[in-house]
């Protein structure tokens, strides 16, 4: 497949992915409804004063499903675009976004939240404390990267092993965190962490996604700039130097970004794995390992990947809605074993 | 001042002695050859004149100006580094490896021209869209080979460039290790400096205008192969005995004539 026509493929099927969003639900939209309903927004500039047959389906689609999709689609592209940029620094494709400790380190600082934050929520602004697990999540997941980045360095080098072996002791470290705060909490407690967890883009609001939208642009508009570095990098971190690498600096604008962008998606919609890890290597397959594609493709596959799952989650079960990190483990888990027992030649290096 | 210049360059490393003041001059037009036994400091005192590796004593100058004053992209426009090892973490083709020692920027068109004719110039013109990893290790060291040289080729300012080689003969069989020998040869004549790491005294003495001969971490012998390889020399370096003769083209050592001395 050429560069073009994979990049096609992926941009084309994220338009499907965000029709079949916005259409199926409970109250099914088709596409030439969703274009009336829009049509009608645009001529009548706004929602206010709506001709009455168009007011449900507009309400539907403003309030629940456009924000839904929407953060859908920016997660999923937050988290493979991260994938793609942390295989590319670690020159590892094992690698995605919860090996710099991101996803640990927001898990326990919402588990801490929901379990030992009770006393602190009632005191803040209603707004406030409900986003009191979001903030935390993310909070804590910038902290520990930074603090993993902290000790992977030394002299102004930062060792991708150290950062490796270290991001699996954090790991552990929070993790036993996370399960004392676990064993010490109350069911209601521990269903909410459980849920978390799992994921959901069930709570997306427009006021979520602005705030989460800046930490993943800022990722996006660093990618342009580190394609080039991360292909150098394939080579070793010493001969992408000699090459004309800035490597310290592409470290460290890398780590910074990704860990922006993920704490920012695992705060917004929860623990979703897979779509960070998979993503870059569908892309790989296609169209070859240069950063130049790889990245943006990654980012649009991500997109149109968490997307579908999302649709999945919602209509499997219905009315309940399964955990989309279910979704996308139990779909995509398969299929990557799939493709990596046919194809494992073009996909390691 | 022309030329890449280690002037008695020292490195530490984790306690060790490994290059103990050596200094090493490589002047634009000329073919410097290290040579040595395992462990001499070579490589390490290659890395010192590429920029990688900061010396503990001493210091490193490119045209006068100190090596590690240069920013990475600056540095990499005046000279290249073939290593040792090359791997890819990826599967990159043939032509995408070469294309990587390009600057960012450089237009398309002529990138590819570059790509083009340095994978000709390593006799892999036609396997441009091959991937790297189904290649040979000889193949694989010709493409980044054909790497560096785009590297060296892209955007000419008229200053000299250098070209570093670690064991650049390593995995190759004896047609592309002259073939190899023959692009550093060339890139001397057109003006730039090399440097390279050789293992085998024969081609060294070949290939070489100058021979720096290393033994732990310090220069032994230094000057034009004829005046270089001896006897002598290879019983310091290896602790072998073996006869050293010579023809017109310069000094060869034959080792069905060796007696080691341990």
């Amino acid at each position: 497949m050429t560069k073009f026509s994979g990049v096609s493929a992926a941009i084309a099927l994220l338009v499907f992915a965000v029709v079949a969003s916005l259409s199926i639900g409970p109250v099914a939209i088709g596409p030439t409804r969703l274009g009336e309903v829009f049509n009608a927004i645009v001529a009548n500039g706004g929602r206010a004063g709506l001709p009455a047959e168009f007011v449900r389906d507009a309400t539907i689609l403003a309030d629940i499903r456009a924000p839904r999709t929407v953060l859908g689609a920016l997660v999923g592209a937050a988290m493979a675009l991260a994938g793609a940029v942390m295989q590319g620094m670690f020159r590892n494709p094992l690698a995605d976004p919860g090996l710099i400790g991101v996803s640990s380190g927001a898990a326990f600082a919402a588990v801490s939240w929901i379990v030992l934050g009770e006393g602190v929520a009632h005191l803040l602004p209603q707004a406030l404390a409900e986003l009191g697990m979001p903030l935390a999540a993310f909070a804590g997941g910038l902290a520990t990267t930074l603090l993993l980045a902290r000790i992977a360095s030394r002299d102004g080098r930062t060792e991708i092993a150290v950062m490796l072996l270290a991001g699996v002791a954090l790991g552990a470290l929070s993790a036993a965190g996370t399960g004392l705060l676990v064993f010490t909490a109350r069911d209601d407690q521990l269903r909410a962490f459980l849920f978390w967890t799992l994921g959901s883009l069930g709570g997306a609001t427009w006021f979520k996604i602005a705030l989460a939208l800046p930490f993943m642009l800022a990722l996006g508009l660093a990618a342009p700039f580190l394609a080039r570095g991360l292909d150098a990098v394939a080579l070793g971190e010493r001969a992408a130097f000699h090459v004309g690498i800035d490597v310290e600096r592409l470290k460290r604008v890398a780590v910074v970004g990704v860990a922006a962008a993920v704490a920012a998606a695992v705060a917004s919609a929860g623990t979703i794995g897979f779509v960070g890890l998979a993503a870059p290597h569908l892309v790989r397959l296609a169209i070859g390992p240069g950063h130049r594609a790889l990245l943006p493709a990654s980012a649009v596959l991500g997109a149109a990947l968490l997307l579908l799952s999302d649709v999945a989650a919602r209509t499997l079960a219905t009315p309940a809605e399964l955990p989309i990190g279910v979704v996308t483990a139990a779909f995509g888990a398969p299929f990557f074993l799939w493709l990596l027992m046919r194809r494992r030649g073009r996909m390691v290096g | 001042m022309s030329g890449l210049l280690a002037e008695a360059v020292s490195v530490r490393l984790g306690g060790r002695l490994v290059l103990d003041q050596a200094s090493v001059l490589v002047r634009p037009g000329e073919v410097v050859v290290l040579i040595g036994p395992n462990g001499a400091g070579k490589s390490t005192l290659l890395s010192a004149l590429a920029g990688d590796v900061t010396p503990t004593s001493g210091r490193v100058l490119l045209d006068g100006a100190e090596v590690g004053s240069f920013r990475p992209r600056a540095l990499a426009r005046r000279r290249a580094v073939l290593a040792q090892t090359n791997d890819l973490a990826f599967p990159f083709t043939v032509g995408e490896t070469a294309r990587l020692g390009l600057p960012v920027g450089i237009a398309r068109r002529e990138a590819d021209a570059i790509v083009a004719r340095n994978l000709a110039l390593v006799g892999l013109g036609d396997a441009a869209g091959r991937p790297c990893s189904e290649l040979s290790g000889g193949e694989r060291q010709r493409a980044h080979l054909a790497r560096v040289m785009a590297q060296l080729d892209a955007e000419p300012d008229g200053a000299p460039r250098y070209l570093m080689l670690d064991e650049p003969t390593a995995n190759l069989d004896l047609e592309h290790q002259l073939a190899t020998l023959a692009v550093a040869r060339r890139h001397a004549e057109a003006g730039g400096g090399v440097l390279a790491v050789l293992h085998d005294v024969n081609l060294a003495a070949m290939a070489a205008d100058v021979i720096v001969a290393l033994k732990a971490g310090a220069i032994v012998a230094a000057g034009a192969p004829h005046d270089v390889v001896t006897d002598k020399l290879v019983r310091t370096l290896y602790r072998v005995d073996a006869e050293v003769r010579g023809v017109p083209e310069g000094p060869f050592l034959l080792p069905q004539s060796a007696r080691s001395e341990t």
